[in-house]
């Protein structure tokens, strides 16, 4: 008990789940979309090559695009059709962002453009398993959108020694990795053992909420035979799902503030992204859709559905029944983190898990008032920040004392907002301050560039000025040269 | 020739050392923390504050005759580096608009003077060929704007990107 003690984090909330919305149908495999949109550039700016062009046929898993490096994950058809453009089109960035896109336009047929023969996957080495992981495009399904080539290779280099496989659902409404694991609890471990051998790891530990006892069941059964893999049950706080939380509860060892899981020896990964590997290196499968939930009392049909990659968010809730007319607010994600939707025509994209339609019932605002200082919002933070304050600062703009409160910790999961008596929109005022931080950052960045530019070129024309002037004296002294000669001569 | 030559470098050794002895021993005492100001900014003389220049613009901030938000190339982050070094507060507006210069390249003649006029090298370009702009390093100093007789140059607001979107700030409490 003491230790269970010990182990449980500081903070978190336990909000109201509605996971029984979807949690008990399995997943819908039956979608299929009819116009599909990738995005070349990612959330975080990096642009991708597209390598087809209009008029185009590609069969699903074709590669239609590539990153500079392992740190861009290329994109693969998630279809069989036509590609009919590569235009500017929204991507699933939440400011309506446009970047260039390809769109494709789909047939019905489902099959993959290219299959392999089967062979023993188990036997692959750790480079070739890395290979298939790099070629299929897999990002970290949890919602960071992280290249998992990128992670593995640094785990290795970094002499990981422990696998953590976070299971950790803690949104509420969510459920889609749930059901995956309750539906495909086999290929989820035999993802792990594949990264486990990729990674040089040695032990790996499960960890899933206490919610979900079937899921919990099924990779109990999955792992029975695997001494390496160890399924643990951890109890439903929110945020349980952030990985930091996870490997405390998990481990007992706390990731230094500011740092990260590698520094402690320690590789986490999605159970998602688990089974995207096992797909690719045994089935040399690229990444080309994922399971997402879609749920809120706005849905006529809330369930689980395996989406195509790049789907238009209106075509899926088209498929799921459409929305309803008291529906107040579209999310991508969960309710406490998720991204307002600001246009119906948004591509999903890897990191997409959830797709809400909340109702005004569910949305419920609350009007704002002054903060009274209650400290509720410090005990709720799992990160032992004092949001109020950071709040009170961000608010004047103040941001170097916002950042010397530590607001470049926040994981912006909401737990503060979520228990603000006064319903202040304290989360928001940290996005703000961290956007702006970092804006503020990158402007002294080109500041800097542009003074040493400045500097530069004042040099450079110096030195062609006084290159000028050099060859003008010569040039007049060579002209000159014979008169004062002359001169010279008639003076002695 | 070679006499010629020689007269030169030794008149060029000559005033150069003249100078640099003068430049130690006649040397005038400069508020260091102008020195400090100016080195924190953008450089490009643009002129843009008001003032002559950026040292100009430095010594009119330590003297409190010029606010420390006067430099629009800067920006906001700027604007706090000095006010924390001058130890006064400024009020921050949320919303500053950056620029970024475009040329019309199907109009440009080729003429290089934005390329003379530009103090970052902003703008890349030879004689007769087209020029363009590198946004990425460009200030918004708008220094160029008046050097193309194509009138082929313009100032436009920078697209927000997704490196530098940020959420804005919440609206404050009605009650």
């Amino acid at each position: 008990m003491l230790k269970f003690l010990s182990r449980r984090f500081r903070g978190g909330i336990h909000p109201e789940s509605y996971k029984n919305l979807t949690n008990a149908q399995g997943i819908d495999q039956h979608f299929w979309p009819r116009n599909v949109f990738l995005s070349l550039q990612l959330r975080n700016g990096a642009m991708l090559m597209p390598l087809v062009k209009p008029g185009d046929t590609v069969s699903r898993g074709q590669l239609v695009a590539k990153g500079r490096n392992d740190m861009v994950a290329p994109i693969h058809a998630p279809v069989n059709g036509v590609v009919t453009g590569i235009t500017q089109h929204f991507s699933s960035h939440p400011a309506k962002l446009k970047c260039d896109t390809i769109i494709i336009r789909a047939n019905g047929d489902r099959r993959w453009g290219e299959s392999h023969k089967p062979q023993n996957y188990l036997s692959l080495d750790a480079e070739e398993i890395i290979a298939r992981v790099r070629d299929a495009g897999i990002v970290g399904l949890g919602g960071a959108g992280f290249p998992t080539v990128a992670k593995i290779q640094f785990a290795r280099k970094g002499g990981a020694h422990t696998l953590v496989i976070n299971g950790g659902e803690c949104e509420p409404y969510l459920t889609c990795d749930d059901v995956a694991m309750q539906q495909y609890a086999a290929e989820v471990i035999a993802g792990v053992k594949l990264l486990l051998k990729a990674s040089g790891t040695h032990k790996a530990l499960i960890g899933v909420e206490d919610n979900k006892p079937a899921a919990l069941e099924q990779l109990r059964l999955a792992a029975a035979e695997s001494d390496e893999i160890e399924v643990h049950a951890a109890p439903s706080i929110y945020p349980m799902g952030s990985e930091r939380h996870l490997i405390k509860y998990l481990t007992g060892a706390v990731v230094p503030a500011g740092g990260h899981a590698g520094m402690l020896g320690i590789l986490v990964h999605n159970i998602a992204t688990a089974r995207a590997v096992y797909q690719a290196v045994r089935f040399q499968r690229p990444l080309v859709s994922r399971v997402i939930t879609v749920s809120g009392k706005g849905i006529a049909a809330p369930r689980n559905v395996e989406v195509p990659i790049g789907t238009p968010v209106s075509e899926l809730l088209e498929y799921c029944g459409g929305v309803s007319d008291s529906t107040a607010r579209l999310l991508f994600g969960g309710p406490m983190m998720g991204q307002v939707i600001s246009s119906p025509y948004i591509p999903i994209d890897k990191t997409v898990g959830g797709i809400l339609a909340l109702t005004e019932e569910e949305v419920r605002p609350r009007p704002q008032s002054e903060c009274i200082r209650c400290g509720q919002c410090v005990r709720a933070c799992p990160m032992g920040l004092m949001p109020f304050q950071m709040a009170a600062y961000a608010r004047l703009s103040d941001f170097s004392k916002t950042e010397a409160l530590g607001v470049g910790h926040c994981l912006s999961c909401g737990a503060c907002s979520y228990v603000c008596p006064s319903a202040l929109p304290l989360v928001q005022y940290f996005q703000f301050a961290k956007g702006s931080i970092n804006a503020n950052r990158l402007k002294a960045q080109r500041s800097a560039t542009a003074k040493q530019l400045n500097e530069e070129r004042v040099q450079r024309l110096a030195k062609e000025a006084e290159a000028k002037a050099a060859a003008k004296a010569a040039k007049a002294a060579a002209r000159k040269r014979p008169a004062r000669a002359t001169a010279q001569e008639s003076e002695s | 020739m070679i006499a010629t030559v020689i007269f030169f470098v030794l008149l060029g050794a000559v005033l150069g050392a003249a100078l640099g002895y003068a430049s130690q021993v006649f040397k005038v005492e400069s508020n260091p923390l102008v020195d400090s100001i100016e080195a924190i900014m953008p450089g490009g003389q643009c002129g843009q504050c008001g003032v002559a220049g950026c040292r100009q613009a430095a010594e009119a901030m330590v003297r409190g005759e010029l606010n420390p938000n006067a430099c629009p190339l800067g920006g906001q982050s700027l604007t706090q580096q000095i006010a924390d070094m001058l130890g006064v507060s400024v009020s921050m507006s949320d919303d500053d608009i950056e620029w970024v210069a475009h040329i019309q390249e199907a109009q440009c003649s080729g003429c290089g003077r934005c390329y003379k006029a530009c103090p970052f090298d902003a703008i890349v370009g030879a004689a007769k060929q087209m020029h363009t702009v590198i946004s990425d390093v460009c200030t918004g100093c708008k220094l160029c704007t008046e050097s193309c007789p194509q009138g082929c140059l313009t100032m436009v607001q920078v697209a927000p990107d997704t490196r530098t979107w940020f959420w804005p700030k919440p609206q404050a409490s009605a009650a």
